[in-house]
């Protein structure tokens, strides 16, 4: 056994399985925006630091930008698109909508995808539980009272839909 | 993007040591990624094959064995952090496990991971030099194993022989007569911190009877100070104890000076982790300060 320059992966990916072989050094977000033209996932510092490529590997908040595509053949991924239900908000995107949490956007679809996590570990999280989940993700025109607010109104309508 | 490479996720970690010892220096392991992947991505590393530990099977245990708490090397820091049975086994190793990077990266990066790759900044390697943690690997020519507290050469450097895998990292189970705790200082949430300090005391009849200081992040590599720690022992603690050993750990330890900065300005908040680590450890150890 040796290694190859490609890679066949294998992956669900928002609710679609696929099959696609690519280059072996191909990252995660570059899979999902180039290959698959998911272009939500947004590419912002690079080197793991802002979360604005924040996805979900099996339910969990990952940086795609530091991961190879490689490494999710057999997994279950979701991105920011994979969020909705048809065609109805995630109850933290129409928060987010809301509340307006956001000032230019960039790193919202990473703070959407990372609260979708939070909010499924815990209903109701307290606000430093919340910052300290959304430390991962980095908001640069510093829009983070707005985002804390509406992370508490997705929770509030999660509960109340309950 | 990333330069040309192979990728290869063997289902043994035989198989992964095998490839270790065919490729050499140009294949590297890869677990979490959390730390290598920047560093290929700017280019600080450069390989002809990665090494996806990920696919190999039942290494993602965390359990107590006589004693021993035992953590396999595909165990995240997520895992430590959330797990009852390190909780109530070694909370000072869940409680750092916690504070590591932040949520994305503790969902990816491993505690093995982090040893192996030993980074002057890196919290695992400090912890695990102060408890001295027992660390197994797997080469080519079977396995080793190692004791943490003189693991760690600074600089990502270890005693790892070429070739090997840390397959394993056991700590003990810390309960009365014994406390630790670990303390850190960081610029930002998520930065690397600038300070770090590790204590670990055993009482006897309220009298410290052993005391391990082990400091981190300023200094290449974990530091332990041994002026601090015979400093402590054989007495009973009290506040002016505490914080003459403190400042001992302070004074004797030798920062490099940077951009999170001075040598004096680590000097001081290296004091101040130091004696909240020690104030946490004994009470920990069952102990109080008089």
């Amino acid at each position: 056994m040796s290694g190859s320059d490609t890679v066949t992966i294998e992956v669900t990916l928002n609710d679609r399985s696929l099959e696609e072989t690519v280059p072996a050094r191909t990252l995660l977000s570059e899979f999902l925006r180039d290959h698959e033209h998911l272009t939500g996932t947004h590419r912002g510092c690079e080197t793991a630091k802002c979360g604005a490529c924040t996805v979900l590997l099996d339910g969990d908040p990952v940086k795609s930008c530091n991961m190879l595509a490689a490494q999710v053949d057999g997994k279950e991924l979701t991105t920011v698109e994979g969020l909705m239900d048809g065609d109805e908000l995630h109850p933290v995107q129409e928060a987010f909508w809301n509340e307006h949490g956001m000032q230019c956007g960039f790193c919202t679809p990473g703070f959407v995808v990372s609260s979708a996590a939070l909010l499924e570990e815990k209903e109701d999280p307290t606000i430093p539980e919340i910052q300290d989940h959304l430390a991962g993700n980095i908001c640069r025109c510093t829009g983070y009272t707005k985002i804390i607010e509406s992370v508490q109104e997705a929770a509030d309508m999660q509960q109340e839909e309950r | 993007m990333l330069q040309d490479i192979k990728y290869t996720s063997p289902e043994t970690i035989a198989d992964a040591a095998a490839l270790l010892g065919e490729y050499g220096e140009d294949a590297t392991v890869m677990s979490g990624g959390q730390s290598l992947m920047p560093m290929l991505r700017q280019r600080l590393a450069d390989y002809e094959l990665l090494i996806d530990i990920n696919e190999v099977a039942d290494r993602d245990y965390l359990r107590v064995d006589d004693d021993e708490l035992r953590i396999g090397c595909l165990v995240r820091h997520t895992d430590v952090a959330n797990s009852d049975t390190v909780a109530e086994s070694c909370e000072t190793l869940a409680e750092t496990a916690a504070e590591i990077g932040d949520t994305q990266v503790r969902n990816r990066g491993t505690l093995c991971g982090a040893l192996a790759h030993a980074d002057p900044a890196g919290d695992p390697p400090v912890v695990a030099t102060a408890l001295d943690a027992e660390i197994k690997s797997q080469g080519p020519d079977g396995e080793h194993t190692y004791d943490g507290s003189s693991f760690f050469h600074g600089f990502y450097e270890t005693e790892l022989g070429e070739n090997e895998i840390v397959t394993e990292a056991s700590f003990p189970v810390v309960e009365p007569p014994y406390g630790a705790a670990y303390q850190k200082y960081e610029p930002s949430a998520g930065a690397y911190p600038t300070a770090t300090v590790a204590a670990v005391v055993e009482l006897d009849d309220s009298v410290v009877t052993d005391a391990t200081l082990v400091t981190g992040a300023i200094e290449p590599g974990p530091t332990p100070m041994p002026e601090a720690e015979a400093h402590l022992a054989g007495e009973t603690p009290t506040e002016d104890l505490v914080t003459t050993t403190a400042e001992l750990v302070g004074d004797g330890s030798d920062p490099m000076e940077d951009s999170d900065g001075s040598v004096e300005f680590k000097r001081e908040i290296t004091k101040t982790l130091a004696k909240r680590a020690l104030v946490t450890a004994i009470d920990r150890a069952g102990g109080d300060i008089e």
